[in-house]
């Protein structure tokens, strides 16, 4: 693809500091959105399996909702939320939290059975046995929602250019209303590496946060069974 | 009546029908080709391990691509509009079709495979009637994944000039035209939410009859 001619005749000093600029603000709109979104959806998915009332809603409307077209979310934020930063992040929070849920319930929901009741046998309560057995084995499932969830905030931070979020999109976009490929591929190549990174990151995250005789290939970890979710690496 | 007045105004005026053809016809051949070349993947992949480890590690390197990043990549490559929306959509869709079918196909149970060959039936018979039949369920869950993605890419297309129901929404965008934005993204909702319908349903009475569990 050529990228010598591209950095030699498109990146000048003044194109340097843009190119900084909206890769700050892709990485700020990317992940505050998933930031908020694993905030909300990892509780969502404890909620599920603590009703089955609230599970039976949340996947009903999870499921649908992973079926919305990206630009369909986006284009709805215009007469809903308006346009700008915030709205963007929005986008980002709701697209991104349906497979982080689907994924996190999947997870806690396959421990065995036999390892909860036991946790439950030594005293632990409800609460102790989510956040000290189910999370800590199902950490693989949560991570996997994490990182799909990952790409596709890196994906979205670029479309929501259309509702003036900024970012790395407005290069793009730029690029394409010119029809410049250079200016294209530089707007959207930081996007990918961020996202490579920020793969490579989470990984990293998930084998700090698993408890040490865990982090072997461990029989007892479940994986996501791969068929009702969209994120199953 | 008045508010359903402007609505089929709009439809007029952004010609939503012709769009909705244009965007079921994207949809409909990159799902074809993914169905298709997905699944003879998936075939490939079962029988040679090599190729698995290649192929699906490549599959997966383009999965973690944002798919609007892909379809950008695509346009030095082949040019804008309608080639790199179907590529873009084809090999974002490719990896949970293929991948499901390898899976299905190498999860059958070694009983299984050790009766059909005790009665006669050669390699080729065994992923024709046994195997195949029996990794349905996963292929059709792997099937309504590509549907979803498919759908999705197509939409985006209309941003780097494929056409189809995502052009009207960047128009209703750009122009700050809610009433467009809201008669499109309802619509192009609903046909999406409705083949993802249509998928689950064909992958519950798939699973129900080839998986032999409810």
């Amino acid at each position: 693809m050529g990228h010598q001619p591209v950095c030699s005749c498109a990146v000048r000093r003044e194109t340097l500091t843009t190119l900084l600029e909206a890769t700050v603000v892709h990485i700020m709109l990317a992940y505050s959105g998933l930031a908020i979104a694993v905030a909300i959806g990892i509780p969502l998915a404890v909620l599920s399996l603590r009703s089955r009332t609230a599970g039976v809603i949340i996947s009903t409307i999870t499921g649908i909702g992973q079926a919305i077209p990206i630009l369909a979310l986006v284009a709805f934020m215009v007469p809903l939320a308006g346009i700008g930063f915030m709205p963007s992040v929005l986008v980002i929070v709701v697209s991104t939290l349906m497979p982080i849920v689907r994924n996190t319930y999947a997870g806690i929901s396959s421990v065995d059975p036999e390892l909860a009741d036991a946790a439950a046998g030594i005293g632990l309560t409800w609460t102790e046995t989510v956040t000290k057995v189910r999370v800590p084995l199902s950490l693989h499932a949560i991570f996997s929602g994490i990182k799909f969830s990952s790409i596709i905030a890196n994906g979205v931070a670029i479309v929501t250019v259309l509702i003036g979020s900024g970012g790395l999109g407005v290069i793009v976009l730029r690029g394409l209303a010119r029809f410049y490929v250079p200016e294209i591929l530089i707007g959207i190549l930081p996007a990918i590496a961020i996202t490579l990174i920020a793969d490579y990151c989470l990984s990293r995250l998930e084998t700090w946060l698993t408890p040490p005789p865990l982090r072997e290939k461990n029989p007892l970890i479940p994986h996501p069974a791969g068929t009702g979710t969209l994120a199953h690496r | 009546m008045d508010t359903l007045a402007l609505i089929a105004e709009t439809w007029q005026t952004y010609h939503l029908t012709l769009r909705t053809v244009q965007h079921l016809e994207m949809f409909a051949l990159s799902f074809l080709i993914t169905v298709v070349a997905g699944i003879a993947l998936g075939i490939l992949f079962f029988s040679s391990i090599n190729i698995r480890v290649v192929g699906l590690s490549t599959l997966t390197v383009i999965e973690m691509i944002p798919d609007i990043a892909l379809l950008i990549l695509l346009i030095p490559l082949v040019g804008i509009g309608f080639p790199p929306t179907i590529s873009a959509a084809v090999l974002y869709s490719l990896l949970p079709v293929a991948r499901n079918t390898t899976a299905g196909l190498r999860g059958v149970s070694p009983d299984l495979i050790e009766t059909a060959t005790a009665v006669g039936l050669n390699k080729r018979d065994t992923l024709y009637h046994i195997r195949i039949p029996l990794a349905l369920p996963l292929i059709t869950a792997g099937v309504r994944i590509a549907v979803i993605f498919c759908m999705g890419i197509v939409t985006l297309g209309g941003i780097i000039g494929a056409g189809g129901l995502g052009a009207p929404l960047q128009t209703g965008i750009t122009t700050g035209n809610d009433l467009l934005i809201l008669v499109t993204g309802c619509w192009v909702t609903f046909l999406a939410v409705g083949m993802d319908g249509i998928a689950w349903g064909i992958s519950r009475f798939v699973a129900v009859r080839f998986g032999g569990r409810p």
